[in-house]
């Protein structure tokens, strides 16, 4: 991810973000441009995640940005700008996602999930990639199915699951962002995972088996 | 032990006491441990994919999105210069495709300059073509009133041959109606340069 908005959250910055948002406030274009420059890439990752169309997304990012310079005289500082700007972008995402909906299949899952999940209901894959997600994004095969599984997900779980992995939200703030209840947004992200689970876990197992394969191949070779 | 359990103990969303009976849990089940465990590599999964997305997208495709966002902030502030208090709410930035158009053309500014000499070529040499047909419909008079009807239909023509390139008719649609353009991409333009 581009350093700018992991930069800003060491606190190294020689300009703090605050100082940033007030210069902004007073009209220094500059200003304003450099939390751009922080953030439009996470803003963007958050924003392609939930609508997977980059055009889209621009789209978002670009209507968040204008509206964070519009309302800066109501940020109030009691969090930081990004989390501040991730919310912008996230309401904007949703709002986008209500007014083209597409069609999409019912979410059966939804009305049993959370007596599902509550009731022990063993879903989730306790073997998964072994331990090293890194070394698997390398693979632009394994990257390719992620991008796809992610596709698959409906539009509500999609969101879900990226508001929490890409953002750390919490339930409470995720069934604010998206007008529902804690327990909808658990169930959402419980079969969220489950079904990317479901759809990651047989190329993972391929791509053990090939590392075990390749590795065996360099032991034989190294032994003969 | 549950999974909803589990799943809000990797999202940090049981309290303390929760939290540590869980954990305790966890010690002597490690089928649990996998899963809690397959729960957060999942995560940093799509968090990495999803990063490695953005990285991807080239700069000046953001270079342009900052030149729309600034542009839309002058906006608004002249709208809400010009408007009376009760009305300060900004009007909305243009939406949509010809936004997009907007963007991908000043992501490539280089290929503007002979896109506009080229689409000034063809508008002399449509001009010229058009003869003195325009000349009668200005000078109509008498019995035939005048059509105001705006012309809405597409453009018959869809694409061009000129003289050291090639030209291309296409209509954008918006909010605001349909816009022809017309487009001309000289031989020696090459993408990217």
């Amino acid at each position: 991810m581009n350093k700018e908005g992991q930069r800003a959250s060491t606190g190294r910055d020689p300009v703090d973000d605050r100082e940033l948002v007030e210069s902004a406030r007073k009209g220094d274009r500059d200003a304003f441009r450099t939390l751009f420059e922080r953030y439009h890439r996470r803003a963007y990752a958050l924003a392609f995640g939930v609508l997977r169309h980059p055009d889209d997304a621009l789209d978002v990012v670009q209507d968040a940005f204008i509206k964070a310079h519009k309302y800066l005289d109501k940020f109030e500082g009691n969090s930081s700008f990004y989390t501040w700007l991730y919310r912008i972008v996230m309401n904007l995402a949703i709002d986008h996602l209500r007014k083209h909906r597409r069609a999409k299949p019912v979410e059966l899952d939804e009305q049993h999930l959370e007596e599902g999940a509550a009731a022990g209901d063993d879903a989730l894959l306790p073997k998964f990639l072994g331990g090293n997600p890194g070394r698997a994004l390398l693979d632009k095969e394994i990257r390719a199915r992620i991008d796809q599984a992610l596709g698959e997900l409906s539009e509500n779980h999609r969101a879900v699951l990226v508001m929490r992995e890409l953002e750390g939200m919490s339930y409470e703030e995720m069934a604010q962002a998206m007008g529902c209840s804690k327990g909808t947004i658990m169930s959402r992200l419980f079969h969220a995972r489950k079904n990317m689970q479901k759809r990651l876990v047989d190329l993972m197992e391929g791509r053990r088996v090939t590392d075990d394969e390749t590795e065996d191949a360099a032991a034989s070779g190294s032994r003969g | 032990m549950k999974d909803a359990d589990l799943m809000s103990l990797a999202d940090g969303e049981l309290d303390e006491r929760e939290a540590r009976d869980l954990e305790d849990k966890l010690a002597r089940d490690p089928i649990a441990r996998g899963k809690l465990d397959a729960v957060g590599e999942l995560g940093e999964l799509v968090r990495g994919h999803l990063e490695l997305s953005a990285d991807a997208v080239p700069q000046k495709k953001f270079d342009a999105l900052w030149r729309e966002i600034d542009k839309g902030i002058e906006r608004a502030s002249a709208e809400s210069e010009s408007t009376p208090a009760t009305k300060n709410e900004a009007a909305p930035a243009p939406a949509g495709f010809l936004r997009r158009v907007g963007r991908w053309f000043d992501a490539h500014r280089g290929h503007i300059i002979s896109g506009v000499v080229g689409a000034g070529a063809v508008a002399t040499l449509a001009l010229i073509l058009r003869g003195p047909s325009g000349d009668n419909l200005a000078g109509t008079k008498g019995s035939h009133p005048i059509d105001t009807t705006p012309v809405s239909a597409p453009a018959e023509i869809e694409s061009l041959d000129t003289p050291g390139g090639t030209g291309t008719v296409f209509n954008l649609e918006d909010d605001d109606g349909d816009t022809t353009v017309i487009w001309v991409t000289p031989e020696d333009t090459v993408e990217g340069i």
